[in-house]
């Protein structure tokens, strides 16, 4: 299995990078870690006839504290995002979740961006910043435009991405500190892609009450589900336990429409979503550290 | 050295990578070649346009069927039997393509990626045909006839027996019936297939080697189909990169590849890729029982009865009938069936061709039976280890015939104690506290089971395995096999053999295989074969040499062959210490013009073919422990008893791990892996994303302890184990299961038992009669 | 845009420099240009980790790299881990506990356990099978393997 022939191209920095998909976009492929597109190529599944090979520029690998929310560079490594204190810190949602994709193999070349450019389905990643109503910064030759998570993907391997723009930083905004949150995946083995995961965060007031959440699926359509409006009419402004937890999580499991494949059939995963989402939310909410009380996951 | 657990011989140059694969193998000029492959599951091919690809950049040769043969060759049916019909496949499809995956043409290149590259540009014109996706679908009434010669497509059927099964179910106090199902799976080694194929501008002689099992096998089958002399083809077994069976085959490209060479007159290499491999590298396993025990109210077994169908895929090849007829011989394995019938069906699909996979058909036949047992346990109230007890053959039966006879021969158990090694295991893992801790697991929402499955294995094929015994004169043996060794240690433990035998140290002694012209005669490697029947021929050899030694030395002493004593590699007159002769000194006078004794063949050496064709049996009993989780259906393998009995074991170390090896491949039959077609015989399961191999998450340490009833079959007194573990995995794990979600009423019927099915089975609430 | 472009890199402690077709594997390149052929391709999709090498030091699919990205990298494949020809401590560990039967997912294993044990002692069995959960082995139902990379633990000086 080898790839179909394309013509390649080094791009030295951003400017250069979307120059090239200003002129090729249309039939170009751009090239960061591989872990998702060279399976691809080498299955001939994609034939784009000009790589575009950004994995040289320097300045978007970074993870950077910004007004209290987590700004990262597209081509930062997943191993990176997995060892960083920073992430850990302020989002453990992220941190939880970076150690369910791929294996540390594919950690150490993958990019944060690489993988929410390819938007799969069964991804961890996408769902994650879906639920941490994250922005992403698209840059082109026309400028910059930044779009929530939600608008962003848009379908199985499917992206708002137009065929000139370059993914340059995901920013995740301020989640305060006590902000509880659990990432619960099921696949059958480790390293898989999900069969279905729930990512939720969840933060809490002095009285218990729940004062923002997001949440969101993964596995349970062609894009992530963000099921964070089902789960607010739920429980915002309630305290959450079991009982509540379990009937967002039964209306989420009602709602997400997903399609049957030779791994699980579509009545499974509706099953399992709600199974996920709602140990996700009732894990988040014992996370939540209740200001002026002692608990959590964060700190 | 026999029985000692020695570091295998073979791993230093593994561990340093500098293993030579098909693939590692360098030769100047070699090119590249890549097969164009139907996209259909069935179809006249009206048109194969290969003009395109000739003008591709890069290609220097390409052929379909017509291009080289009026009357192509088929590769044969080396075990068949005598309801076969013709249904066999010639190297490339001619008018008809049977099977997604099946070979039309070959391209040449200077490298992989422009032939493939050149197949993009290939035409063919196809008219589809109705497919038939599975086998009941194949032998309705009226469906398409996928060959000729085949009505109902069924390419054999025949019926085996004993006894009076009549009866039996007319005074038995309870019948049970069940309907089972073992999917489509296969051995997925780690290393693919692949050939290269060279011209000797030499010797004149067509150099293959291949990563294969049976290189002697394979030279004279390639001769045939290529119409050349057999002595004109040398077939070398490269380090092979796993086996399992399914590289023990004639497939199109051992014709095509060695074919092209001859029409380019250059080195020609093909090394399948993954994709292709899980299109059109053998499938296995796939049948299903429709099976009734006839039983006495204290449980004791009357009779069984039933059918099989056996997916065959699209065409039978060389050892197609195999698994057919062990499952249908297996299914009574080591219980006192008193009365015994069953039929088997083998039907012909639009899927690529079915045959060996480590235990073919023993697996197949062994989890029906054992899951059947479990069924029958549950259904009349009686515990399924007591159950077992009741009707597994005492020792004193041993050796015992089944009256059944399989295309390899006779199905008699040599030796064993199949009670002793369930007391045993079942003792190991403490069964009966297992059951209390059940229950309690069970109130706490904790599903937990236990299964069982008592095993027979043939282990030992015959007819015949040939070796060669050499020392030089600075005294290294060397010793040539005619087995086939894919990664077993098969060099060590030859290697420990004759060493023990002439008293030398183990790294002393090499050994090579697989290589037609180092020994003329020469069997291979599948079928658990190895230790019987290359070891025996290595003992053999061996012996002779150490005669040899001896009468070389007593010549030399100007005594006589009796006066002559043989101790650490050293020949001495027997009481007197001091003077001895080396194998080294003794290697130096026994060559020619040397002083050796009058009328003594010259050299230090002998060859020694063992031939039988009554095989040991071999068996096991395997008890898994399982979780199952409520939610998820995802099923964990917490604990793994065995008790294995091959007999002698020349080095435990390799046996266990032949054993674990098996274990995680039955594992993953019961829990994970399933090559899965759609309706339109489009394979859905054609990566490693999708067809799901065990990791080390998926297994615990397994818990192997061993009894040995010695064989006297052979002058070892070993069995082979290679096949044991994947025969009784898939049965034990699966019982395990289904006795983890009983209490819900699931009926487990087939596998795999991946997450969503046994969520489904669980909720389905299905109660059994 | 190009078609071949030339890279730089240093293997195993040689540097190479050499003109690649920009859709060559790095794992083709290896062992085609380089003649290292130990590490193995199993699947070419990801997936069964033999193609495993070491690329500045961290683990990598070399099925999943373009040779063209490997420009002015330093990487460590199996015949770089043995030094002076003598048997890293993790090979002799697995040849002590039987580690391999084929040998084909070998390398790319025997690298993945040196990246594991680089920075940990005493595994627990449950972190060591965890660590391997991204090779594939068909062969030995990782039992030895195990008890392998336990084994190297307590071998290797580190």
């Amino acid at each position: 299995m080898r790839p179909a022939p394309f013509e390649y191209a080094v791009a030295a920095d951003v400017d250069q990078a979307i120059g090239l998909l200003g002129q090729f976009g249309d039939e170009a492929k751009v090239l960061a870690g591989g872990q998702s597109l060279v399976p691809m190529l080498n299955f001939r599944l994609v034939r784009p006839r000009y790589l575009i090979d950004i994995g040289r520029i320097k300045g978007l690998d970074f993870v950077s504290l910004v007004d209290g929310g987590l700004h990262i560079g597209a081509l930062t490594r997943q191993r990176t995002v997995e060892r960083s204190d920073l992430v850990r810190d302020v989002c453990p949602l992220l941190a939880e979740a970076i150690k369910h994709v791929g294996h540390q193999q594919t950690r150490n070349r993958g990019t944060i961006g690489g993988s929410l450019a390819h938007a799969d389905p069964a991804a961890e990643l996408p769902a994650v910043v879906t639920a941490l109503d994250a922005r992403l910064r698209l840059k082109s030759i026309a400028g910059e435009r930044v779009l929530q998570a939600r608008e962003f993907f848009q379908g199985s391997l499917t992206t708002a991405l137009r065929p000139n723009e370059l993914l340059v930083a995901v920013e995740i905004p301020s989640w305060p500190i006590g902000t509880g949150s659990a990432f619960c995946e099921y696949s059958r083995r480790q390293g898989d892609f999900a069969i279905v995961g729930a990512a939720a965060v969840m933060q809490r007031e002095a009285n218990g009450r729940v004062a923002r959440l997001g949440i969101a699926l993964i596995g349970a359509g062609d894009r992530p589900f963000d099921a964070t409006s089902i789960a607010t009419d739920w429980l915002i402004g309630q305290i959450p336990d079991e009982a509540n937890c379990k009937a967002a999580a039964e209306e989420i499991g009602a709602s997400v429409e997903p399609d049957s494949d030779i791994h699980a059939p579509a009545d499974y995963r509706k099953h399992l979503a709600t199974v996920l989402a709602g140990r996700a939310l009732l894990c988040a909410a014992q996370r939540a550290v209740i200001p002026g009380r002692e608990r959590g996951n964060g700190h | 050295m026999m029985g000692a657990r020695v570091k295998r011989l073979e791993d230093p140059r593994l561990l340093r990578g500098q293993a030579s694969f098909v693939d590692d193998l360098r030769l100047p000029g070699v090119l590249h070649a890549a097969i164009l492959r139907s996209s259909h599951a069935h179809a006249r091919i009206r048109k194969i346009d290969l003009s395109a690809v000739r003008a591709a950049p890069g290609v220097v040769d390409t052929f379909c069927l017509t291009d080289v043969w009026q009357s192509p060759p088929t590769i044969p049916v080396l075990v068949g039997v005598p309801s076969l019909v013709p249904c066999q496949q010639h190297p490339l499809a001619g008018e008809v393509v049977r099977y997604v995956g099946e070979p039309l043409a070959v391209v040449v290149a200077l490298d992989r990626a422009l032939a493939e590259d050149a197949l993009d540009v290939a035409e063919v014109d196809y008219d589809p045909l109705p497919g038939l996706g599975d086998a009941d679908q194949a032998l309705a009434a009226g469906s398409q006839l996928l060959h000729d010669t085949a009505p109902g497509n069924v390419a054999a059927r025949w019926t085996q027996g004993f006894g009076d099964v009549k009866a039996a179910f007319k005074e038995a106090d309870h019948v049970v019936h069940e309907r089972l199902r073992m999917q489509r799976y296969s051995g997925v080694p780690l290393e693919t297939r692949g050939i290269l194929a060279s011209p000797d501008s030499v010797s004149g002689e067509l150099t293959i080697w291949a990563s294969g099992q049976w290189p002697h096998t394979a030279r004279g089958l390639t001769a045939a189909a290529l119409g050349m002399d057999e002595r004109r083809v040398r077939c070398i077994l490269p380090d092979v990169g796993g086996g399992f069976g399914v590289k023990c085959d004639l497939y199109p490209e051992d014709i095509l590849i060695p074919l092209a060479a001859t029409r380019l007159n250059r080195p020609v290499k093909w090394i399948e890729d993954r994709r292709e491999h899980f299109l059109s590298s053998v499938h296995s396993r796939e049948m299903t029982f429709d099976l009734e025990l006839a039983l006495k109210s204290d449980g004791t077994i009357l009779g069984m009865r039933g059918q099989i169908i056996s997916d065959q895929g699209a065409y039978v090849r060389t050892l197609g009938m195999v698994n057919a007829s062990l499952a249908i011989t297996g299914l009574p394995g080591p219980y006192n069936i008193k009365s015994f019938f069953a039929e088997v069906v083998c039907a012909l699909t639009n899927k690529s061709p079915t045959s060996t996979y480590r235990g073919a058909g023993a697996p197949e036949g062994t989890y029906a039976r054992e899951r059947l047992l479990d069924i029958a346990g549950h259904q009349i109230g009686i515990d399924p280890a007591e159950l077992r007890l009741k009707n597994l053959l005492p020792p004193e039966a041993l050796p015992y015939s089944t009256r059944l006879v399989a295309v390899e021969g006779p199905i008699t158990y040599d030796s064993g104690d199949f009670p002793a090694a369930l007391r045993q295991a079942l003792k190991k893992a403490n069964y009966t506290e297992f059951r209390k801790a059940q229950s309690q697991a069970r109130s706490e929402g904790r599903l937990r089971g236990v299964g069982m499955c008592v095993y027979v294995q043939q282990a030992g094929l015959g007819p015949f395995e040939s070796a060669e015994v050499r020392v030089d004169e600075d005294g290294n043996v060397n010793v040539v096999s005619g087995a086939a060794p894919q990664g077993q240690g098969t060099g060590t433990v030859l290697a420990q053999i004759v060493a023990d035998q002439l008293e030398v140290p183990l790294e002393r002694v090499s050994v090579s295989f697989g290589d037609t012209a180092r020994i003329p005669f020469g069997v291979g490697t599948y079928a658990s074969r190895n230790a019987v029947m290359a070891g025996s021929a290595a003992l053999g050899a061996a012996q002779r040499v150490r005669e040899k030694a001896i009468q070389v030395a007593a010549h030399l002493f100007e005594a006589g062959p009796g006066d002559v004593e043989w101790k650490d590699g050293v020949a001495r007159i027997v009481g007197v210490p001091g003077k001895g002769y080396t194998l080294a000194e003794l290697a130096e006078a026994a060559r020619p013009g040397g002083n050796r004794p009058p009328g003594m063949e010259p050299g230090l050496e002998a060859r020694y073919y063992f031939e039988k064709k009554q095989s040991p049996f071999s068996y096991g009993v395997h008890v898994a422990e399982v979780e199952v989780e409520r939610e998820t259906g995802d099923v964990k393998i917490r604990r793994y008893v065995v008790v294995n009995d091959c007999g002698r074991m020349i080095n435990p170390m390799i046996v266990e791990g032949q054993i674990a090896g098996g274990i995680a491949q039955g594992a993953g039959g019961a829990l994970l892996e399933e090559l899965v077609y759609d309706e339109q015989g489009q394979l859905l399961t054609a990566s490693l994303f999708d067809y799901q191999l065990p990791t080390s998450l998926d297994l615990p340490s397994i818990e192997i302890s061993h009894l040995v009833s010695p064989s006297d079959l052979n002058p070892l007194g070993v069995k082979g184990v290679g096949e044991g573990g994947a025969i009784g995995a898939h049965a034990a794990v699966t019982n395990a299961v289904a006795d983890a979600i009983a209490h819900t009423g699931a009926r487990v019927r087939q596998t795999p038992l991946r997450p969503a099915v046994v969520w489904k089975l669980m909720n389905e609430r299905s109660v059994q009669a | 845009m190009d078609i071949e472009r030339e890279v730089t890199l240093t293997v195993n402690g040689t540097r190479y420099t050499r003109v690649v077709s920009v859709r060559k594997l790095l794992c083709e390149f290896l062992r085609d240009d380089l003649d290292l052929t130990g590490t193995h391709v199993g699947c070419e999709h990801g997936v069964c980790g033999s193609c495993t090498i070491l690329v500045e030091g961290h683990t990598a699919r070399s099925c999943l790299m373009m040779a063209v990205q490997a420009d002015g990298t330093e990487i460590t494949t199996i015949e770089g881990l043995a030094k002076d020809g003598r048997l890293h401590p993790i090979q002799e560990a697995f040849w002590e506990e039987h580690g391999l039967q084929c040998g084909f997912c070998t390398s790319g294993l025997l690298l993945t356990v040196h990246e594991f044990l680089s920075d940990r002692r005493d595994p627990s069995e449950q972190n060591i099978r965890e660590a391997l959960a991204g090779n594939i082995c068909r062969c030995t139902g990782y039992q030895n393997i195990v008890k392998a990379v336990a084994k190297a633990d307590r071998l290797w000086e580190r």
